[in-house]
């Protein structure tokens, strides 16, 4: 998961656990953080540590480099194109929701104001991503 | 003439008879002749004279030479009479003969010149052609002063005229100068709207993100805390927790209306033709269940189609119609009645939604339409006092305008104009 609010990672992971997710949340606070994790450049060079994620959670508000540059530059890396991202925001501004698509985001989730409903929201990408939905292994 | 040595004693030969002779001296004969050339003499001598007087004081005469010629003939014949009285008595007939000769060429040379001089002295204008022609000279004098006259009063009134030009292109050259002040001016405001309306745009994107985040976080965090799995509060804290929830679900509330609010496009951009019957249908899918909830009626009367933005148009009636469903009457069941006519105003239909609800004091009729404007307490009625303002904001958008009109408990009546759709005609 790419945040760059320490205080949203915790809120995520508070959900994740509550949802009883079981799959490993890595955190990167940055765009230019997430880049180097995706291309095990330092200090994410060790396989084993930083495994390749099977899935992307992605803020589109975040300092250095922001989500939607990050969709860019993932979207032009053939070696990062396959993966999925999940673009979870604050904003429901119709304008973000068209260009985050556009950029080749896989879904879109405004983030509830409410935990009840994070949960709820967490719960069901879970069910749906890890469960219903057959992801990349990310050995290629 | 014995001696012809010399003539001048011939000419001067004074031996010849006198012509009294012929008369044989008689006396009555002699008196005849004597007075009548003495007379015809002087006559003659009168004669050039009096040419000289009016030669003198006419120095226009035309063909003055001739004059001057008819006076030496008439004197020369004034000569040879007299010649003729000496005559009677002496016998100098060598120099009455001398003048006689050179009266004869003078004659001789005025009979020829005056007969060619007739035409010329024919051509000359007669006095009277001479009065005519000046005559008709004073009158167009009189005629051509009338003409300057009329000319310089024209003259007057042109600069008079000019002047007032003048003055008249000042006034516009300033009028103009004032409009470019003005249009500079006006320039300035439209970029200062276009700037506040982009600070409005980036409000919108920073209230999107930026103020809904810490409270995501007060809200998320306070729920949490009310779960009990970080401890027990007691009552009071309970309700403390509580409050801040409310309070920051509220501003999440004011947020989203103002978001809302600010949204409102004022690009014409998807404004297209459609019809208000369709777009009433819409809003009321909507709001279906809070229709069925307050057991409302919609009497929906024959709408015009309009031209415009659908999604605004259908938060407009919407918002008009959710608003009536908030203020229903406590007694009696709701009824709300929409309608529409052409307006008075061309081009545009002007639609009016009725309700039979509580109403509000007519006091308040325009600060209805204010943003953040709320007449009641939020214990009463909930609403961030949004709903209005937006729908002013749209029929605004619209070119038109919006008006309430109601009493307290006697219901409201909404009345606002949107663009007729092109061709659509009078047809409702």
């Amino acid at each position: 998961m790419a945040d760059d609010d320490p205080l949203d990672q915790l809120l995520t992971k508070e959900a994740f656990e509550e949802a009883k997710a079981v799959n490993p949340l890595y955190f990167v606070d940055n765009g230019v953080e997430l880049m180097r994790y995706l291309r095990r450049e330092p200090p994410y060079t060790n396989e084993v540590e930083y495994p390749m994620p099977g899935l992307i959670l992605l803020d589109l508000n975040m300092p250095k480099m922001d989500g939607r540059e990050c969709l860019t530059e993932i979207q032009k890396d053939p070696r990062l194109r396959f993966l999925p991202i999940i673009v979870m925001t604050t904003s429901n501004r119709e304008e973000e929701v068209l260009k985050s698509y556009q950029l080749g985001a896989n879904s879109y989730i405004a983030k509830p104001v409410d935990f009840e409903k994070l949960v709820a929201q967490v719960k069901a990408f879970h069910a749906y991503w890890c469960s219903v939905v057959e992801l990349p292994s990310g050995k290629q | 003439m014995a001696d012809t040595g010399s003539l001048l004693p011939e000419w001067l030969d004074m031996t010849f008879m006198g012509h009294g002779h012929c008369y044989l001296w008689r006396s009555d004969l002699l008196a005849l002749h004597a007075i009548s050339d003495t007379l015809i003499a002087a006559a003659y001598f009168t004669i050039p004279l009096a040419l000289y007087v009016l030669l003198h004081k006419r120095k226009d005469i035309e063909f003055e030479w001739m004059f001057l010629l008819f006076a030496l003939f008439i004197f020369c014949c004034g000569v040879t009479h007299l010649m003729a009285v000496y005559n009677i008595w002496n016998g100098a007939y060598y120099l009455s003969g001398f003048l006689k000769a050179l009266t004869a060429v003078v004659s001789l040379i005025t009979a020829a010149l005056v007969w060619p001089l007739i035409p010329r002295a024919l051509a000359l204008p007669r006095p009277a052609e001479l009065q005519a022609a000046n005559m008709g000279l004073q009158s167009e004098i009189v005629r051509r002063t009338e003409i300057e006259q009329n000319l310089e009063k024209a003259r007057f009134d042109l600069e008079g005229q000019i002047e007032e030009l003048t003055r008249t292109k000042q006034r516009l050259e300033e009028e103009i100068e004032q409009r470019r002040r003005l249009e500079k001016q006006q320039q300035h405001q439209t970029r200062a709207l276009e700037r506040s309306n982009e600070d409005l745009e980036q409000f919108a994107f920073i209230a999107s993100h930026d103020l809904r985040e810490p409270l995501r976080k007060l809200m998320a965090f306070t729920q949490m805390l009310m779960t009990g799995k970080y401890g027990e509060f007691n009552e009071k804290g309970e309700q403390f927790v509580r409050y801040i929830r409310e309070a920051a679900e509220r501003m999440d509330a004011l947020l989203n209306s103002l978001l809302s609010y600010s949204r409102i496009s004022s690009s014409d951009e998807g404004h297209g033709e459609l019809s208000l019957q369709q777009v009433v249908e819409d809003a009321t899918r909507d709001l279906q269940l809070r229709i069925e909830e307050s057991q409302a009626t919609i009497k929906v009367g024959d709408l015009c189609w309009v031209r415009g933005d659908p999604a605004q148009l259908r938060q407009l009636m919407q918002n008009l119609i959710g608003n009536s469903l908030k203020y229903c009457p406590p007694e009696t069941p709701l009824v709300i009645e929409i309608t529409a006519r052409p307006s008075m105003l061309p081009g545009r239909c002007e639609v009016t939604v009725t309700d039979n609800g509580i109403g509000f004091d007519g006091a308040y009729k325009d600060q209805i339409f204010d943003v953040f404007k709320r007449l009641h307490g939020r214990g009463e009625y909930e609403g961030t006092g949004m709903g209005l303002a937006i729908c002013r904001k749209i029929v605004e958008r619209h070119g038109g305008s919006i008006i309430a009109e109601s009493e307290e408990g006697k219901g409201a009546r909404f009345r606002f104009d949107l663009p007729q759709a092109a061709g659509s005609g009078d047809s409702f």
